[in-house]
């Protein structure tokens, strides 16, 4: 269980977190959601107790971040936004370190996640990439098999088959009950595998609801190709058009995916695109500036 | 309590990975330590190259701490040519490069982060580096100790005083402690170039002075503003009571030292 009440780290012009208050329950996957310099790594900070000075409250388990670390530590598995290793060891040697430090006798479940996530960690740690890192830093936070898991950013560097087995890896982990809060500003990776989804920006939290929900009130954008021009100029009558390029028109589309299909149906279409809409879109349509 | 607060597993790490450094550092040491101990030569009539030093640079022989009273005694001998200057650059190097990588460069990368994320205070994540330091600190005291004493031995039997060189050598430690505390707080407290500057800065800056205050008799009030004044390694191999009284501030002085670095290393806010 992870609670904050009122966190506020105020760094100046307008910098840090305000106000951020959440309370995640034991067997839920929440996503933290929000553009770079939201505020997405510092409220973890607080929450491993990097951070020492602020106001509010934050707790794990009913443990102060700021005083009970040590406890807290012992359910925690924590992948940091910026990896930053010891880069003097391979990847062996830090996995063994971190496993004593944590007090991780069996490395059985360690060695199944590098086989999975197809990681050679003999190398140094100097002479691996993004990519592997990041795998590294996988293996290390899920190695004790924690109770809650804290990610920032975890798909970070990922290819997207690995990103796709680190998606299978949380899910099954949900499934088991754990509690993963999951940091990201891709939409599609917590869509994945979040039930909840808590949006920050400039610091502060600007929603909190469930997936399905937004979901509902999500728009998609088509980007559709014509061949003829008067065709597009009929289509554009029935349909906000956001984007025009030539005979290609992008739309918002807040109607049924099968309405939109039935009325291409008619024309004679070229191409037609599904646009990710970036989550600075999401939140300009959902939320304004 | 903090002094039996260690991670043996980071512990073992951290003595592994430094121990090329300390390596690097032992042959210098052998190096110079050899040299200078092979340079003594009891017979008066043999030293007429000092004489002569001391003819044409005075001042140059003071400030490097080499102007010795009494060139047939070897403890005052070594004393001056190695602790007066050599060896305590040397030390200073050490400390300050180890410092940097038990400490600094654990925070300022961000990989303190994988440390702290483990079920280890930060008491004693930084106690165990500290640890580490001191563990490296005495071994150089020690190897120092070994290369005057063995090789003192070996070139000119009979001149060495063993128990008095091991004391000059517990004392050069106790200073080296202080030091690195000086380096250890700038380091985990600070933040960038400012820690890295400081860390090395203040004690070259206290160095100085105590080089000033070797100049005679005008300068000598420097030596009041330098914690360097407090290992003298005249009085240590005199076995002078006034050095029982400077180690002891030295121990009193580390203490506070170090547990200002873990009070504010346990206060601070960590970017990682």
């Amino acid at each position: 269980m992870i609670v904050t009440k009122g966190l506020t780290k105020d760094y100046g012009n307008h910098r840090g977190i305000f106000d951020v208050s959440f309370s995640i329950s034991g067997d839920s996957c929440v996503g933290f959601l929000g553009p770079n310099g939201a505020g997405k790594t510092t409220t973890i900070r607080h929450l491993l107790g990097f951070i020492q000075n602020f106001e509010g409250e934050a707790y794990i388990n009913n443990l102060n971040c700021k005083k009970d670390q040590v406890e807290i530590q012992k359910y925690v598995g924590y992948l940091p936004g910026e990896i930053n290793f010891i880069d003097d060891l391979n990847g062996d040697e830090l996995i063994t370190l971190i496993a004593r430090m944590k007090g991780v006798n069996d490395l059985s479940y360690a060695n199944h996640l590098l086989e999975r996530f197809e990681l050679k960690a003999t190398s140094p740690i100097k002479k691996m990439s993004k990519g592997m890192k990041q795998k590294l830093a996988i293996v290390i936070a899920f190695m004790n098999d924690p109770e809650i898991l804290i990610l920032d950013e975890p798909s970070s560097g990922l290819d997207p088959l690995m990103q796709q087995k680190l998606v299978d890896l949380i899910l099954e982990h949900k499934k088991r009950g754990k509690t993963i809060f999951l940091s990201s500003h891709s939409f599609e990776e917590v869509e994945k595998t979040c039930d909840r989804i808590i949006m920050i920006k400039n610091g502060s939290i600007v929603n909190d609801s469930h997936v399905d929900q937004l979901k509902k009130e999500q728009i998609r954008k088509y980007e559709i190709e014509f061949i003829k021009e008067s065709e597009a100029k009929d289509f554009a009558q029935y349909y906000r058009i956001t984007h025009q390029d030539g005979l290609s028109l992008t739309i918002d589309l807040q109607d049924t995916f099968d309405s939109l299909l039935k009325k291409l149906a008619q024309y004679e279409i070229q191409d037609i695109t599904q646009k990710d809409l970036s989550l600075e879109e999401i939140f300009m349509k959902y939320y304004g500036d | 309590m903090v002094i039996d607060m260690i991670n043996m597993a980071l512990y073992k790490k951290e003595m592994k990975s430094n121990l090329m450094v300390f390596l690097i550092f032992l042959g210098l040491s052998m190096l110079y330590g050899i040299i200078v101990t092979e340079l003594f030569d009891p017979a008066i009539e043999n030293q007429s190259w000092i004489e002569m030093l001391r003819d044409i640079y005075p001042e140059m022989l003071d400030f490097v701490g080499f102007n010795i009273g009494n060139l047939t005694n070897y403890q005052y001998f070594i004393s001056g040519y190695l602790y007066g200057m050599l060896f305590i650059i040397f030390g200073l190097i050490f400390a300050n490069i180890l410092s940097n990588r038990l400490l600094f460069r654990y925070i300022d990368r961000g990989s303190i982060a994988f440390l702290l994320a483990t079920p280890n205070s930060r008491t004693k994540i930084i106690s165990t580096q500290i640890k580490v330091l001191g563990t490296y600190l005495s071994m150089m005291a020690l190897s120092m100790y070994l290369i005057v004493s063995v090789f003192g031995e070996i070139f000119n039997p009979s001149y060495v005083d063993f128990g008095k060189l091991l004391y000059l050598n517990i004392s050069f430690f106790l200073l080296l402690c202080f030091i690195s505390a000086i380096m250890a707080l700038c380091h985990s407290l600070l933040d960038g170039k400012i820690a890295v500057g400081s860390s090395i800065g203040i004690p070259v800056f206290f160095f100085f002075l105590k080089l000033i205050s070797n100049l005679g008799e005008q300068y000598e009030f420097v030596s009041y503003f330098t914690p360097f004044s407090l290992f003298d390694p005249i009085l240590c191999v005199n076995y002078d009571g006034l050095s029982f009284v400077y180690n002891g501030i030295l121990i009193v002085l580390t203490a506070i030292l170090y547990g200002l670095t873990i009070y504010g290393f346990n206060k601070r806010d960590l970017s990682v």
